[in-house]
């Protein structure tokens, strides 16, 4: 148990690790070179020197990822070439919003999925369990940003109901800050929770035939409960997956979501340094979000042993 | 009043029927055998009695149990039965439990759906009847998970629920199929100990012509769905009256000089 | 049964419906369209639907059904291209892994993994910083992202082919680990393959779509359904129009895409017909 925690644990390390080097190679053989990007082609060859230096773009690419990698390690993620301010702390901030949005998202989409999705199961036969299938298939085919833009017209400006963006943190005014995550978390899990439905109906359907089921009928189980006491954690295991998979595309997914209601999180803070050439903001954020992709993934392995006791072993 | 009496009894889905005109009686501590060929319909006809049979199936027919219609009875009298009343133990040892739940709760359960409120005496109850199906150790038993046992641990502990409520009725169906040769004889020693002990009718479904032998008084012969002989075992099994009887027992004539 | 044999049918033909509509529109925007997708025309801004403009126009007076037909290209381009180059690459790096048990094909296995944690969005914009942003490097950053899906499904497939008694004859007679590959395992996993792609496709549709929405996609004036969202947005209150008709279409591919990949997956994946 202890041994294969430590296992995962060393890939999840290794992993990060290895993105890292891609995230960095890739903004290191990119053409001209960051402090060109970031001052622009009209900056004089003196004042790209002089940005060289400063920042050390001129030491050999290894110093400089082994410096970098340095500094990330203990929480430094050193200074934007451009607006010459320290990332980390404005990284931190906007990746609270982020998640903020993302743990929403992945709730509204839960309970969306989790009913909807054993009802389809149990009802596969009759007609209210296919129009369930047919709305999450429906549900699949909206980008999330359109639910947003249509979900703001709707309860923001028609009704007047929720503000149509902004964000207002939750230590300041919690009601506010309620209110304001309500329809991005709607939007983005929405969607997610249409595609999840489909793999809860699937997992649920063949839990539905497994033995102990029966088992569990001939006890004297009634069909609903049965399946709640016997089925759902063991239908769980395939949904957990799949979760696990899900959360790493509603990370990226906030990063349309925060545009669209104007969020300070870590997708706005991502297109604004893209938009401002400012490589190394850029570098970082990719490194946080690819390295939370991977710890979802690590937290989903663990879970499994706590789901399945027949993977406790080895 | 026999303690189960089917008349009729058929099984069919949008096809040709799989069973047809069943019709048979067992006796409060009877013990009877059902046997044929694979896929002669023998397992059809325990999911029937229990209620169980697979969504896209329905049965027909009757079958009174207790002087109590079973077939057509609703979902909630059926379960209020079923783990008290009459009780079945399956095929496949492997895949009956639930792997995500430890087996004492999966014994104490069965207690806990009839009557028995208090749930410390539930488990003191399951540790009790894991050890009368001489499982060893059973408090450690009741503490691990179905995968952590054997196969013909995993079918004592079916026994084990089976048998929790003291039922009138055990229908086995091949529950001793899966189980390595060794195994077999003691299940089938648990099994009839089980229902002897308690007084309990067996209704007993096998292939196996050398274990209906030992465990059954009675035995039906079943064939494409019907029944086409049936009496005492020890008629049936010299004299047997219908030509499919005599091809089955010809069948298996290697199996019982083993 | 008969319940199972409708409803297969029914994705099948529904998804190739709608995948066939898409294609349809696309290929006769190459001959015609209504009017210039790209002329601008002052006199005529957000005009409402009917008359000579079939859905309206937009806030340059240009006509939107034009735009649209000419989308459902960019649509179709990026979708081709990008699940293209999944293909070609995943396809015979999956067969690899699957074909070799060492450290070979553990390492694409792990590389996989690696790649996978790049989601396409986050890849286009990493492109979109360096090299600026194009329906070019969208269409390889979805192509790259997609590596994974098609490397772990010919994989799977490729350890069932391997099992089997067929290849353990060819084995047995000393054919070579090629000719294995080439004459048994990729004809027997096209099926799934085939059924990849449809979903892939439209995975790519959306990312296309959320891309060009970002300003990391295709650029104007190059007509796309994304781009047409988001110039809509600041005139959804006045013009819910201009928002609804590109969504519309972008959904009517995804879910033509996702219900062909359906009714693929019924037709070629034996394990779910066994288990209907």
């Amino acid at each position: 148990m202890t041994l294969a925690i430590a296992r995962r644990t060393a890939i999840l390390l290794l992993s990060v690790l290895a993105a890292s080097v891609v995230v960095f190679a890739f903004m290191a053989v990119l053409p001209g070179d960051p402090a060109q990007v970031a001052l622009g082609v009209n900056a004089t060859p003196e004042l790209v020197e002089r940005t060289r230096q400063e920042f050390g773009l001129d030491r050999p690419l290894l110093t400089q990822y082994l410096d970098w990698m340095g500094g990330v390690a203990s929480g430094d993620f050193g200074t934007s070439y451009v607006t010459r301010e320290t990332i980390g702390p404005q990284l931190l901030d906007r990746l609270g919003v982020t998640l903020w949005l993302v743990g929403s998202g992945m709730l509204v989409a839960l309970l969306i999925a989790m009913p909807l999705g054993t009802i389809a199961a149990v009802r596969h036969r009759r007609p209210s369990g296919a129009a369930v299938s047919g709305f999450s298939q429906l549900g699949m085919a909206v980008p999330a940003f359109l639910a947003g833009i249509i979900l703001v017209q709707a309860f923001a400006v028609q009704l007047g109901w929720l503000p149509s963006g902004g964000w207002t943190p939750p230590a300041h005014d919690p009601a506010a800050w309620l209110r304001g995550l309500v329809l991005p978390a709607v939007s983005l899990g929405l969607v997610q929770g249409a595609v999840l439905t489909r793999y809860v109906r699937t997992s649920v359907l063949d839990v539905m035939r497994e033995d102990y089921l029966r088992t569990a009928r001939a006890k004297g189980l009634r069909p609903y409960p049965a399946l709640l006491r016997h089925g759902l954690r063991n239908a769980a295991v395939p949904v957990v997956t799949v979760l696990g998979l899900q959360l790493a595309t509603l990370l990226v997914g906030a990063v349309v979501i925060e545009r669209v209601f104007v969020l300070p999180g870590l997708g706005s803070m991502l297109l604004d340094a893209v938009a401002a050439r400012d490589l190394l903001t850029v570098q970082s954020i990719v490194l946080v979000l690819v390295a939370g992709v991977l710890l979802v993934n690590f937290a989903v392995d663990l879970l499994y042993t706590v789901l399945d006791p027949r993977l406790r072993r080895s | 009043m026999s303690l189960l009496e089917v008349a009729g009894l058929g099984v069919g889905g949008a096809g040709t029927p799989l069973v047809e005109d069943v019709s048979f009686e067992i006796e409060r501590g009877e013990r009877v055998g059902l046997i044929g060929a694979s896929g002669s319909g023998k397992s059809l006809t325990a999911s029937a009695l229990m209620g169980l049979l697979p969504e896209e199936l329905d049965a027909r027919g009757s079958a009174r149990f207790d002087g109590a219609e079973l077939i057509g009875a609703s979902e909630r009298s059926l379960s209020r039965r079923r783990g008290k009343d009459l009780a079945m133990v399956f095929q496949e040892p492997m895949s009956a439990l639930n792997p995500a739940m430890r087996v004492g709760r999966q014994v104490a359960e069965a207690m806990l759906l009839h009557g028995t409120r208090d749930r410390r005496a539930a488990r003191t109850a399951s540790v009790e009847l894991l050890d009368r199906v001489r499982l060893p150790e059973p408090e450690r038993i009741a503490r691990a998970y179905p995968h952590q046992l054997s196969g013909g641990q995993r079918q004592r502990v079916v026994l084990a629920i089976a048998l929790a409520n003291e039922p009138a009725l055990l229908i086995c169906d091949e529950p001793t199929t899966a189980l390595d040769v060794t195994v077999q004889a003691q299940v089938l020693e648990l099994i009839l100990a089980g229902v002897r002990d308690r007084g309990t009718a067996l209704l007993f479904i096998t292939h196996d012509l050398a274990v209906v032998a030992s465990v059954c008084e009675r035995v039906l012969v079943l064939n494409e769905g019907r029944i086409v002989e049936a009496g005492p075992v020890r008629r049936v099994l010299t004299a047997p009256e219908h030509e499919y009887t005599r091809r089955l027992l010809a069948a298996s004539e290697p199996e019982a000089t083993r | 049964m008969t319940t199972a044999v409708r409803t297969r049918n029914t994705s099948l033909v529904v998804g190739a419906v709608l995948v066939g509509l898409v294609v349809v529109t696309a290929l006769v925007s190459f001959a015609w369209t209504p009017h210039d997708p790209l002329l601008v025309d002052a006199a005529v801004r957000l005009r409402g639907p009917g008359g000579d403009y079939l859905l309206g126009t937009d806030k340059f007076g240009r006509d939107i059904a034009s735009q649209l037909m000419v989308g459902a290209r960019t649509t179709l381009y990026v979708g081709v291209v990008a699940v293209g180059i999944a293909a070609v690459v995943g396809t015979p790096l999956g067969i690899l892994a699957g074909m070799s048990r060492n450290w070979l094909g553990e390492l694409v296995m792990r590389v996989n993994d690696l790649v996978l944690a790049f989601p396409a969005l986050l890849l286009a914009i990493m492109f979109g910083a360096v090299y600026g942003a194009s329906t070019l490097t969208a269409m390889i950053a979805i192509g790259i992202a997609t590596v994974p899906s098609f490397a772990r499904i010919a994989r799977s497939g490729t350890l069932q082919v391997m099992g089997t008694e067929y290849v353990l004859a060819a084995r047995a007679a000393g054919r070579s680990r090629r000719w294995i590959a080439g004459r048994h395992v990729l004809p027997n996993i096209s099926g799934l393959l085939l059924v990849q792609s449809s979903v892939s496709f439209a995975i790519a549709v959306l990312a296309e779509a959320a891309l060009s929405f970002l300003g990391f996609g295709t650029r104007p004036p190059t007509p796309s359904w994304g781009r047409m969202l988001q110039e809509s947005q600041e005139l959804l209150a006045v013009e819910p129009r201009l928002a609804l008709v590109p969504g519309a279409a972008i959904a009517i591919a995804v879910l033509g895409f996702n219900l062909l990949g359906d009714g693929l997956r019924d037709r070629f994946d034996p394990r779910l017909e066994a288990r209907r």
